[in-house]
């Protein structure tokens, strides 16, 4: 895992007013700002990478990959569309890049330890029913009902759920129109709702 | 029956009309008149209720997952530096605006150019006509016709005169072609009674002309 070690450098009271685009103006003008935007977009960024992936460890390297990737493409920026547009064009190319990846791994590697299957929660549930085990297993199912969803749908889920954004906002970052936005929502949702029949009283 | 036949089709029929636009209602993405609609439809259609709280049990549902927080950076890992931008930037930029474009496009118009220009020399390097010189411009007004009957078919072609032209230089090829004496002795004696021109001279600088009507006349029997 990297540290930009801007961080250290950058004074984030400074910088609080200043828009994105500036910003960037201002690093390819040779400052060092580019903390500035990991601090704003790192919490974002790492929730929808874990929702993408589903692993903490995985999610981090993520994004971190989506952000050197920015920072290596920073220069094609033009400044036409908002930064979170091209922000978010961006990590959705890096998590449908890692989704291919990963599954192709998986179709490869037998070992059953390099799997990563979870422990049986359910045996322990009955030994001693705590709630924290309960929603343990509610964390579990919610994580694969997601991870068995396409990845486009789910990124969409998680933009929708996370960012709270409207149709348009959505559709202008993923260059779409708002009429497909809603249908894809629509979809993932109902698809969602089948996978977890089995929560319907817990949730 | 009939009732309960209509009803079938009104439920298909206000799935298929509100199905889509749950979803945006429930993200509250639907204009005021329309979301009114959909409310008082929800309060009467329970297939269409079902279908809302499925898809509000999702939303429920992807509230309650929890993402983690990110753990700090700073706590172990490999320290990253990273690399300058600006120079890389104006390199590329550099290319991708004013390289990669124009300069194939310059390319392959000055290929195009030479390559005119190549095949017009080729073109013009063809030694210089002696007889157009040598003709004193014949008018087209020259113009003379040959009659071959075959058989009870007579083909009239026009021979006609025009300077500069490959096909002047050559006429006399021309005429061999055209006008093969006649070889055999049948052939011979069958067209003894006809006068045909068959000398050189008289068509020397003449050459069947294209544009000319020809037109196949038909002899009758005398």
């Amino acid at each position: 895992m990297y540290v930009l070690t801007e961080l250290a450098e950058i004074d984030l009271e400074a910088g609080a007013e200043l828009q994105d685009e500036s910003i960037v103006a201002r690093i390819k003008s040779g400052e060092r700002l580019f903390g500035l935007l990991y601090q704003r977009y790192r919490t974002r960024t790492f929730a929808l990478a874990f929702g993408m992936t589903g692993q903490r460890e995985q999610a981090e390297d993520l994004t971190q990959e989506i952000f050197l990737r920015v920072y290596q493409r920073l220069n094609t920026f033009q400044g036409q569309a908002k930064f979170a547009t091209w922000f978010y064009r961006i990590a959705l190319n890096q998590c449908l890049n890692h989704c291919r990846y990963e599954r192709r791994r998986r179709q490869t590697v037998t070992n059953p330890d390099d799997r990563q299957t979870p422990a049986p929660v359910e045996l322990r549930v009955v030994e001693q029913a705590d709630a924290t085990l309960l929603r343990k297993e509610i964390q579990h199912e919610l994580r694969s009902a997601l991870l068995s969803l396409k990845p486009e749908v789910r990124f969409l889920l998680l933009l929708k759920e996370i960012e709270g954004l409207s149709y348009e906002e959505i559709a202008e970052r993923l260059e779409c129109s708002p009429g497909t936005v809603a249908s894809r929502l629509s979809r993932g949702r109902k698809l969602l709702a089948r996978k977890l029949e089995s929560l319907k009283g817990k949730i | 029956m009939l009732q309960k036949g209509f009803d079938q089709f009104a439920k298909l029929s206000c799935r298929w009309r509100y199905g889509r636009l749950l979803s945006a209602y429930l993200d509250h993405e639907v204009d005021a008149q329309v979301e009114g609609v959909i409310a008082g439809h929800l309060h009467e259609c329970a297939r269409c209720r079902v279908e809302f709280e499925q898809l509000r049990f999702a939303n429920r549902a992807l509230v309650e997952f929890e993402i983690p927080p990110m753990r700090n950076p700073q706590s172990g890992g490999q320290v990253f530096q990273l690399p300058a931008i600006t120079a890389v930037s104006a390199r590329k930029k550099l290319y991708s605006q004013r390289i990669a474009v124009p300069v194939p496009l310059a390319a392959g118009v000055a290929i195009a150019l030479v390559g005119a220009t190549l095949f017009a020399m080729s073109r013009n390097q063809q030694p210089p006509i002696q007889s157009t010189v040598l003709l004193p411009a014949p008018s087209f007004t020259d113009i003379k016709v040959v009659e071959v009957p075959v058989e009870r078919v007579v083909i009239r072609t026009v021979y006609s005169k025009r300077p500069g032209s490959r096909r002047v230089r050559e006429a006399g090829k021309d005429k061999q072609l055209l006008l093969t004496p006649p070889d055999s002795k049948a052939d011979i004696a069958r067209n003894a009674t006809r006068k045909v021109e068959w000398s050189d001279s008289t068509l020397k600088d003449f050459r069947p002309a294209a544009s000319a009507n020809l037109r196949v006349v038909k002899e009758h029997e005398k």
